[in-house]
């Protein structure tokens, strides 16, 4: 056994297990992609992406062969649907003239965020309780960079926290180290969401540090405020579920069901550039 | 050996897209870990050489899909493979109950570790930790011995048989 120990394996065993502790404690102080951990992203990403593909092409089929009925149904509602809406569509056109007239009249500046989304689709997700991150298959070769806003067709998703060439790592607001400058849409209230392991595993998120006489209730939407630097304004985060006073009573927290969950999700959309504020 | 290597490679990719593609069961967001029952099964089978080498690319996989500290599911699944091939080759006997024993005892082990790191360097409740991160985790990892087993088992199997033809081994 003494000369296991001494035996070329185990020394080498030994001398990466330092390696990856130095490393863990490098990644600690600094943060950040390494090259270990681009270069076994760059190896991964084809085979999740493989699997999403087959995951995905696999609950379409199944889905297909269930819905059937349903969708002919859906599909009748929708022709009808579509019928109205084109009518709708002729009243709402006459309107956004008007508004644009309007507009030029009071001399109005729209805040224009001037960023171009990528398409990506999520290949791998950690289930591993720590965080909510999950992995794409685009990364820098896309134009993605650090910081990326990352929303899908619900609302907002997250960040990119990490970058390779052929992957990003996005950490979604529902992270516990995530924080995000939001504003009420109905009273302006400002606020910043925040997440910890229990509202994690809930999928919820907390609206922190809304003043006292902030007129908070039950059912309102609330989006980005802008404030922070990393999200631009308007970007729609979720709806109020709770509110509830602070025991000091000089505060009010409330309790946010997020618009875009992340079961069931497939396709994000990233910023092609760090959003600089405005 | 070869055949070996690339064997467990593809065992290795199948339990990879499961853990971080299919999930195919959640509890709070958090789900099962073939890699850790693939690791601790090859170490009883293959012995140490194996159980560390395919614990540290596991490892590796994993912390590429973990939003904990790269690195971490490495050293953590180098050292079980590690452990598990010299202890299991003296004291424990291959089998199914020995494999689920061993699984469980690895996931406890290295969850409260993990967990209690985690607890230390983002001042969270160890309360909620240990109930929203590792007590589901360890629930649904030890089950998937009753997948990851048989089939390392055998692949173990057939590749002793198949060498000792040849007169490889």
């Amino acid at each position: 056994m003494r000369d296991f120990f001494r035996g070329k394996f185990f020394i080498t065993l030994v001398f990466i297990a330092c390696f990856l502790a130095g490393f863990m404690l490098n990644m600690l102080l600094d943060g950040g992609v390494t090259a270990p951990r681009d270069l076994i992203g760059f190896i991964a990403t084809p085979f999740a992406s493989f699997g999403t593909w087959v995951k995905n092409g696999t609950e379409d089929i199944i889905n297909t062969f269930a819905e059937f009925s349903e969708l002919q149904k859906e599909n009748e509602e929708l022709k009808k649907q579509v019928a109205k809406l084109e009518t709708e569509l002729a009243d709402t056109y006459t309107n956004e003239v008007e508004i644009e007239r309007l507009k030029k009249l009071v001399n109005v500046i729209e805040t224009s965020h001037d960023l171009q989304y990528v398409a990506a689709d999520i290949v791998s997700v950690s289930a591993d309780g720590f965080g909510s991150t999950f992995s794409v298959n685009k990364g820098t070769l896309d134009g993605i960079k650090l910081n990326s806003v990352v929303v899908s067709c619900d609302g907002l998703v997250g960040k990119v926290t990490d970058i390779g060439f052929n992957w990003a790592t996005v950490t979604a607001i529902t992270d516990p180290s995530m924080s995000v400058g939001a504003t009420v849409k109905r009273s302006e209230a400002t606020g910043v969401t925040e997440s910890d392991v229990s509202l994690r595993a809930k999928g919820l998120l907390r609206l922190s540090y809304l003043t006292a006489d902030a007129s908070v209730i039950r059912g309102d939407i609330v989006f980005t405020s802008g404030l922070g630097g990393v999200f631009p304004a308007g970007i729609l985060i979720g709806k109020i579920t709770e509110v509830e006073s602070e025991e000091n009573g000089l505060a009010q927290n409330a309790t946010i069901e997020p618009a875009a969950s992340l079961d069931g999700l497939r396709r994000v959309y990233i910023t092609n550039g760090a959003w600089a504020g405005e | 050996m070869r055949k070996r290597i690339i064997g467990y490679s593809l065992v290795f990719i199948l339990f990879f897209l499961i853990d971080a593609v299919f999930v195919p069961l959640k509890i709070f967001g958090i789900g099962p870990e073939f890699l850790l029952s693939a690791t601790v099964c090859i170490a009883m089978v293959e012995k140490e050489r194996f159980g560390a080498i395919f614990g540290l690319v596991f490892g590796l996989f994993l912390d590429f899909t973990s939003a904990a500290v790269f690195g971490v599911n490495a050293l953590t699944f180098m050292i079980i493979g590690f452990i598990i091939g010299i202890t299991v080759y003296q004291k424990i006997a291959v089998s199914f109950v020995g494999a689920f024993f061993l699984t469980a005892v690895s996931s406890v082990v290295s969850e409260c570790i993990l967990a209690g790191a985690y607890s230390f360097f983002t001042s969270e409740s160890i309360a909620d930790v240990f109930l929203f991160i590792a007590m589901p985790k360890i629930l649904l990892t030890v089950p998937t011995v009753i997948i990851t087993y048989p089939i390392i088992r055998f692949m173990g199997k057939r590749f002793a048989l198949h060498e000792e033809r040849e007169g490889i081994w």
